[in-house]
């Protein structure tokens, strides 16, 4: 019976899922960029990456209980590997300047030489892929000798090995790969996503980085709700007692840890085919401050708390807000105040605000369908204290 | 005579000067319900700890089911502070196997001072530093002193969470859900649990929303739920009043019954001690100074002493 | 001979931006010992005693700006302390931790806000700012002597613990919080006294640092305020002389590292340059990582054992 309960919310989610993501792949061909709502690609676009960076994090951060500040690394090699590896032959040379590229394959033209349009699609998805594993390879590596760590001294060691990972790839002499200080661009990025079906072209310029997301936002709250994910969560209750009650604390702590850089990696891959361009010196602690702040916002420990965050983080700071940057916001011209870098402070402030009084962010630890089952239970609660005082 | 499932030899546990466990030396025979008491601070919960690999001794060794468990080792920070008795028999250079039982005092000492083979474990840290949740996994399983439930679960995962040791699946399988069939059974042998212990109808409240008595009887639930061979209960009737403790007494009393479970308990309720133990062990300042059956405990001078505070130079 | 010509100006400067990262390192070790918090916000705090500097002194003489420099980022840090720490007693370490980070992230944010981002010339201070020669090489007074200074405000401040009343709540409250609470020490001014000592040894050591670059911009409190924590965890946090010590280690290491090309393609060891300076901060961190995972108490730290 509680088997097919299960089934039947599963198998509303999906359909759910399969909607949204449907309505994307709509809006991808009726919104020109030229378009007003174009922001609402935009937002949809970015909201996606940092939604997924922020839920990795989440899974390390709120889930197990370890505080790791080291995100913004792990989106970084993801970045520059799927960069890497999509850079097309004839812009190689053009990219890397200054250097010899050690590294001449690019994934989406083999594959394109083969398979067409349809094989683009497929050198992407593989380099997305090798991104997170990459990340995941780095995260195992710094896992090692970090995870043994408690809290804030765990915090400040992976924050120094994303700075440490920072230096490495602007390093001149690894340039032949990474093009050391300078940035990597021209490879395949979101504008040139397309599906060609007979006569007709498919746009999947925003479609594309909201599948990635959507894929593996589901993946990790498989993982959150699998037996793993409840070990997680006793790690971050009571490590004691998860120990004494059979969890390997190094084991578990390192399948978080390697799975959540993964996730980010994948995330720095997409925000690369986002944005058009990698470069290191983006992907500072500030980044990862922001993707916590996004995870704080919605509340730690929740999945849907940290989607929501993010996207109105991104709409916010992309869209509703940019008024207070330019002059003029909800009608009041005053560009003496309104003026750049004005959104960040209220920004800022807004984000005080819930660290210091709504210390839960938006969801707690809530999900979705715990939203709506608290309510029934109210309400029948409601109807029996009714029945009572009659 | 039963078979032997747990033997401490010698075990001292030493922080910087002070030597909180000294040449303990216990066991415990299948079936049985042994007690361990004595005064605050006498090292009974370090004792435990030692026992259950959260910390590793200064000396002595664990032999759980007839296998090393704990020990010292050379590698281990402590034994180079640890001077004192003992303190090289049970380097990881001699072998453990082949000890006369300890009852027989003249042929352990015999045993202790002639030479013996090098260790097959020299180098195995399997045997040498086992971390908690390995011994937990060898069947061994305990409850705490001050309650540690997973706050943020409910009663049934609490008890749930337990059994992620005993899967067969692997990561894959698990966020694939291919492990449906083990993950089904295992909720149905938590059920069954929580039945027998009585807290079914508390299963989907939070573990912490339950009443005081009630969080003690699901830590001995969860700790059954890593089908343990011997369970280790440190202090459970600890803030009870009479009428739980009488109630605890009898449900560790069904634990026995029911699962044929060994147990192994600190407990300062005398009333519960002397009521459901079968053997008694006696601590006072890290020192074993009485073992016996529970009459023979009660009449001991030294315990009354210990419990009583006689003066250290009256004693002597 | 080479070798100590080559490498002395490196390790004068060393020696002085080690200085420089003691006095920011105090405020983290101090705080931490008492509160068991990284005070994310202190690095900006440092950069804000730069932006008040260079707006203060345009206005006015640099004998009033400098203590008024002084006193207001004094009140800048116990405002923090009172506004995004004291309400958070209480709550999980990780929700002060994450408060200090929001701190951060709106001190930089307003910083940006207000000077358009753009560089801001720190003003040159009359004395400090001077040339001086020692051991026939040019350099700023203010180099040679941050380490005197910093050496005698470290000693004013041990002096200050060990035998004023304040000191001595300090280090009761840092040896067992509840403890010293239930004992009737007054922990809320504990802690702001701390902040306060915090702040202003950071106050003097932005004065010191920045003299010696070009300019403040809202980011520039980030790095030094790090490395300034990792000298604090290197010397074992909590412990003063501890925090001094990893500064001047860090401190010379650093400035030596940035310097290696040079050094060692005068001295023939290789004939081109390598690029060691872009790890100059990625050796700090490389340190502290190794700290941490050899003896994560740190030099002078001392030991504890969860309880069971």
């Amino acid at each position: 019976m509680l088997q097919k309960k299960d089934n039947k919310k599963n198998f509303i989610a999906l359909i759910v899922v399969a909607l949204f993501l449907a309505l994307v792949l709509v809006l991808d061909q009726v919104i020109k960029p030229t378009d007003k709502m174009s922001m609402l690609l935009t937002v949809l676009q970015k909201g996606s990456v940092y939604a997924l960076a922020a839920v990795s994090m989440n899974l390390l951060n709120g889930f197990t209980g370890l505080f790791s500040l080291g995100h913004a690394g792990f989106m970084l090699v993801g970045a520059y590997t799927y960069a890497i590896f999509t850079i097309p032959a004839e812009s190689r040379d053009t990219v890397y300047q200054y250097y010899d590229a050690a590294i001449r394959v690019s994934f989406p033209e083999v594959l394109r030489s083969g398979l067409g349009s349809f094989g683009t699609v497929l050198g992407v998805v593989l380099a997305v892929v090798l991104a997170g594993l990459v990340a995941a390879v780095f995260a195992w590596l710094i896992g090692l000798p970090v995870l043994k760590l408690k809290s804030d001294y765990l915090a400040i060691a992976t924050l120094g090995f994303a700075e440490i990972i920072r230096a490495v790839f602007q390093w001149g002499k690894l340039g032949p790969v990474t093009n050391g200080s300078n940035l990597l661009k021209s490879f395949e990025r979101i504008s040139t996503f397309k599906l060609t079906v007979g006569e007709t072209t498919i746009k999947m310029s925003t479609f594309v980085p909201v599948l990635i997301a959507t894929v593996c936002i589901a993946l990790i709250v498989l993982l959150v709700n699998s037996t793993y994910g409840r070990s997680f969560k006793a790690i971050r209750d009571d490590e004691i007692a998860a120990e004494a009650m059979g969890i390997n604390l190094a084991k578990h702590k390192m399948i978080s840890f390697v799975t959540s850089s993964f996730f980010a990696g994948v995330a720095g891959a997409t925000m690369a085919m986002v944005l058009g361009i990698a470069q290191a010196s983006n992907f500072k602690s500030a980044m990862t401050y922001e993707i916590l702040l996004m995870v704080v916002l919605g509340g730690i420990g929740s999945i849907t708390g940290s989607v929501i965050g993010s996207v109105l983080f991104v709409a916010a700071s992309e869209w509703w807000l940019r008024g207070l940057d330019s002059g003029v916001f909800l009608g009041i011209n005053a560009p003496g105040i309104f003026r750049n870098g004005f959104r960040l402070v209220v920004f800022s402030v807004i984000i005080m605000v819930v660290v210091l009084f709504f210390r839960k962010g938006i969801m707690g630890d809530k999900e979705l369908p715990d939203l709506l089952k608290p309510r029934a239970k109210k309400a029948s609660k409601k109807a029996s204290k009714k029945e009572v005082t009659k | 005579m039963s078979k032997n499932i747990l033997r401490v030899e010698n075990a001292t546990m030493q922080f910087g000067g002070v030597v909180a466990v000294d040449n303990l030396s216990m066991e415990v025979n299948e079936g049985e319900i042994v007690a361990l008491i004595g005064p605050n601070g006498a090292g009974k919960t370090t004792a435990f700890n030692v026992i259950t690999g959260v910390y590793a001794p200064s000396n002595g060794m664990v032999t759980f089911d007839g296998e090393p468990i704990v020990r010292n080792h050379p590698q281990g920070k402590m034994k180079k502070l640890y001077k004192g008795e003992n303190s090289t028999m049970y380097t990881a250079a001699y072998v453990p196997a082949g000890r006369p039982p300890m009852e027989d005092e003249e042929a352990t000492k015999a045993w202790n001072d002639a030479e013996h083979e090098r260790d097959p474990f020299v180098g195995s840290d399997k045997v040498l530093a086992p971390t908690p949740d390995k011994i937990t996994e060898r069947g061994m399983a305990r409850t705490f002193q001050n309650i540690r439930l997973w706050k943020s679960q409910t009663v049934f995962t609490n008890v749930l969470i337990a059994k992620h040791m005993r899967r067969t699946h692997g990561l894959f399988s698990a966020i694939f859900r291919l492990n449906r069939k083990e993950e089904q059974q295992q909720r149905e042998e938590v059920l069954q649990l929580l039945k027998i212990v009585g807290l079914e109808d508390v299963k989907d409240e939070l573990a912490t929303s339950l009443p005081y008595g009630k969080q003690r009887r699901l830590e001995i639930a969860r700790a059954l739920a890593t089908d343990p061979k011997l369970l280790l209960l440190d202090e459970p009737a600890a803030g009870m009043n009479p009428q739980e403790t009488l109630e605890l007494t009898k449900f560790i009393g069904e634990i026995r019954d029911n699962f044929k479970m060994t147990i192994l308990l600190i407990e300062h309720h005398m009333d519960l001690v002397m009521d459901i133990s079968d053997r008694i062990y006696v601590l006072d300042f890290g020192k074993l100074i009485a073992s016996g059956v529970p009459e023979e405990i009660q009449n001991n001078e030294r315990v009354i002493d210990a419990y009583l505070g006689v003066a250290d130079d009256a004693e002597d | 001979m080479d070798l100590l010509q080559s490498t002395l100006p490196y390790l004068i400067s060393g020696i002085s931006v080690g200085g420089q990262y003691a006095l920011i390192a105090i405020g983290y070790t101090m705080v931490y010992g008492i509160l068991r918090l990284i005070n994310f916000a202190h690095g900006d705090v440092f950069m804000v005693a730069g932006l008040v500097m260079v707006y203060l002194s345009a206005a006015m003489p640099l004998y009033i700006a400098i203590p008024l420099m002084i006193l207001l980022t004094v009140a800048l840090g116990f405002t923090i302390e009172r506004v995004a720490y004291k309400p958070l007693r209480n709550a999980p370490r990780m929700s002060v931790m994450i408060s200090a980070i929001g701190v951060s992230y709106l001190i930089q944010n307003l910083a940006l806000y207000i000077t358009g981002g753009l560089n801001k010339n720190y003003p040159a201070i009359p004395w400090i700012s001077d040339k001086v020669t020692i051991f026939g090489m040019e350099t700023t007074r203010v180099t040679v002597i941050t380490p005197f200074l910093t050496v005698i405000l470290v000693a004013a401040l041990v002096l200050l613990i060990n035998h004023t009343k304040i000191g001595m709540a300090m280090r009761a409250v840092s040896r067992d919080f509840e403890t010293a609470q239930l004992m009737g020490i007054k922990i809320n001014s504990v802690i702001s006294a701390t902040f306060i000592i915090g702040t202003f040894l950071a106050a003097i050591g932005s004065m010191l640092y920045f003299t010696n670059y070009p300019g403040v911009v809202p980011t520039s409190g980030g790095m030094p305020g790090l490395k300034a924590f990792v000298a604090a965890v290197f010397g074992g946090i909590g412990s003063i002389p501890g925090a001094v010590i990893g500064a001047f280690i860090i401190g010379i290491c650093e400035s030596i590292i940035k310097g290696l090309d040079t050094i060692l393609v005068v001295n023939g060891v290789i004939t081109e340059q390598v690029g060691f300076s872009t790890f100059s901060d990625a050796f700090t961190f490389a340190l502290l990582i190794i700290v941490l995972v050899f003896k994560p108490t740190g030099l002078f730290g001392e030991k504890t054992t969860d309880k069971v």
